[in-house]
């Protein structure tokens, strides 16, 4: 059965309903710490009482939402009073489904049962970073295109990934796929925030979308906190060589510098390409310049011309 | 099983029921004012939490919870606050707890902490150290475990305090006499339930007996060396007005001379006149 949390108080019949049905519930009551104590629960279904003090209804299910491993939980509004749901609601305050107080324990219990299933079948992101996979990435390029929003597409991909996940390990070589996601995902948001979209094209590829006029200063913030942080992935012994030592692809010893991250950005001013396919192909010639410079680094092309 | 190691266990427990640790009421209230505003960016909020002992811990407790999925130990706000994101941030900024009624006392420990951090991590870019934002995050919350008496053992805090002034000892003493253990063993308790990197652990929990940490001794001795500078120099409080006694062999270990102590102090005054801004600017929202 499942573990549930309830933010804010909940009518006693409806806590023993719950119950009832077997499922675990856990109250965080107060304003305190919130976030901390609903995380350190690891709950299946969040439930959010409407109307806490300071929105700190609709500012915890925007954390939750909005975060990349926490946005897959179920969170269910509970409105104090039958009513009319007042405009912009779900736009403020992204839940995923509500009742009324007062609602009968069928139909509390089967919300909560859908919220559940809900939470098992979002199957389309990558179950890794839980960002948007390459329909979603295709389909935003084509937009910014056909929009003529002058923004521009950066294609971020590790070096020396493979030899890494040899030497450390599958479950570490997750992790820095994960550490890489946030710092993108963090990154973007705070340089451009909704404008913004990261995507996960599998891998260690990843693809992200800035305007223009800010694409150089989010791809140099990308670049410095995984410089930052990918240290605390290698073994003192790598970090101090600056290299480590693997085999190559015939399983000979070779040695590899460490992990590295490269950008390669492609502005996209309106009328430039016509198709995504364009704009993959220069990102291509222009990955293959970033990658040839040592460490983590990026490159933003330059050239203006349809030709690429 | 002796009184000792039963009341350890007893305090291990407490620690895990630890619902939440209060902050200074202006820090608080400046950043709650801080994330209403749109202009304002995640470095400029990390700034802020970096100068405070409770919040700093809290952010640091969160990136290293398994709930997030980092298992690489974070060590340092700028790191957490990029893994975590400024949506997070502020939801810690808007949820964190305030002490109730706030004592002079209160102000002076988060005063001499920040002293802490700002000297160790002098020391530790001297000494060439690793990653020596983790250090002065170190310093930063060295006395957490004074917090921590101060907020879940009310009546205990009362004591020990009367304690220390009636026999004329130090804090420290007087806990060892009253709880059977100190402000650092407590505070390493905590920090180590709430998974922080091994080096802030040891650096907390030995603060006071440096050559007692198996794996970083050299880091636990700046944080020792750092404390005792900061009640030397009268930055902050500690609660009591004596200075902590040195331990010779963490003072070896420091490898300072006189020309170098020197250098240390004029470049530890620029530093804290800076921060008195910040610490003028806290007293005064407070009324202090």
């Amino acid at each position: 059965m499942a573990r549930i949390v309830c933010i804010g108080s909940l009518p006693d019949d409806h806590i023993r309903a719950i119950e009832s049905r077997g499922h675990t519930l856990l109250h965080v009551s107060g304003e305190s710490d919130v976030l901390d104590r609903l995380l350190g629960s690891s709950p299946d279904v969040v439930l959010v009482r409407k109307g806490i003090p300071r929105s700190l209804d609709m500012r915890i299910v925007r954390t939750l939402k909005q975060d990349l491993n926490l946005s897959f939980l179920s969170v269910i509004l509970v409105f104090p009073s039958k009513g009319p749901v007042p405009d912009h609601t779900w736009e403020v305050c992204p839940a995923d489904d509500f009742f009324f107080e007062g609602a009968s324990t069928d139909e509390i219990l089967s919300r909560i049962d859908l919220a559940i299933s809900r939470t098992a079948r979002l199957v389309d992101l990558n179950p890794l970073t839980h960002l948007p996979g390459n329909t979603s990435i295709l389909r935003r390029i084509q937009r910014i295109l056909d929009a003529r929003l002058p923004h521009a597409v950066v294609y971020a991909d590790l070096d020396n990934f493979k030899p890494y996940n040899d030497r450390y390990g599958f479950t570490r070589g997750d992790e820095v796929i994960r550490m890489t996601a946030r710092i993108i995902v963090h990154c973007v948001d705070e340089g451009v925030g909704k404008e913004g979209f990261t995507g996960h094209v599998g891998g260690d590829d990843f693809v992200f979308t800035v305007p223009c006029s800010v694409v150089e200063g989010v791809c140099a913030q990308v670049v410095r906190e995984f410089s930052g942080l990918v240290t605390s992935f290698f073994d003192q012994s790598d970090l101090d060589a600056g290299y480590f030592v693997g085999l190559d692809r015939k399983g000979r010893k070779e040695t590899f510098l460490l992990t590295s991250l490269s950008l390669a950005a492609v502005p996209c001013p309106p009328g430039r390409f016509g198709h995504y396919g364009e704009v993959a192909a220069v990102a291509a010639q222009v990955k293959k310049k970033v990658k040839s410079l040592p460490g983590s680094a990026y490159l933003v092309d330059r050239r203006t011309s349809g030709s690429g | 099983m002796t009184t000792d190691t039963y009341r350890k266990r007893e305090f291990r427990q407490r620690l895990r029921e630890i619902k939440s640790l209060p902050t200074l009421p202006p820090i608080a209230a400046k950043l709650n004012a801080m994330v209403e505003d749109e202009e304002v960016t995640a470095a400029q909020v990390g700034a802020v939490i970096e100068k405070d002992q409770v919040l700093t811990s809290k952010l640091l407790k969160m990136v290293n919870s398994s709930f997030i999925g980092f298992p690489q130990r974070i060590g340092t706000v700028s790191n957490a606050i990029v893994l975590l994101g400024f949506d997070v941030i502020k939801t810690l900024v808007v949820t964190s707890s305030i002490f109730d009624a706030m004592q002079e006392s209160d102000i002076g420990l988060w005063e001499h902490s920040l002293g802490v951090a700002t000297a160790s991590g002098i020391l530790a870019r001297r000494r060439a150290i690793k990653k020596p934002e983790e250090i002065s995050t170190a310093g930063l919350i060295h006395d957490i475990g004074k917090i921590v008496i101060r907020a879940e053992l009310p009546h205990e805090y009362r004591r020990i305090e009367a304690i220390a002034s009636e026999q004329g000892i130090s804090i420290r003493e007087a806990e060892l006499e009253l709880l059977g253990m100190g402000h650092a063993e407590i505070g390493g308790m905590l920090v180590k339930q709430w998974l922080l990197p091994e080096r802030l652990i040891q650096s907390v929990s030995f603060h006071h007996a440096p050559e007692s940490s198996p794996d970083c001794p050299e880091l636990a001795a700046i944080i020792h060396f750092s404390d005792i500078l900061i009640r030397a120099v009268g930055f902050g409080s500690g609660g009591d007005p004596w200075v902590p006694p040195l331990d010779h062999g963490a003072w070896e270990r420091i490898k300072m001379g006189r020309r170098e102590l020197r250098e240390v102090l004029v470049e530890l005054d620029d530093l804290l006149v800076e921060l008195q801004d910040f610490t003028l600017e806290i007293r005064k929202i407070s009324g202090a």
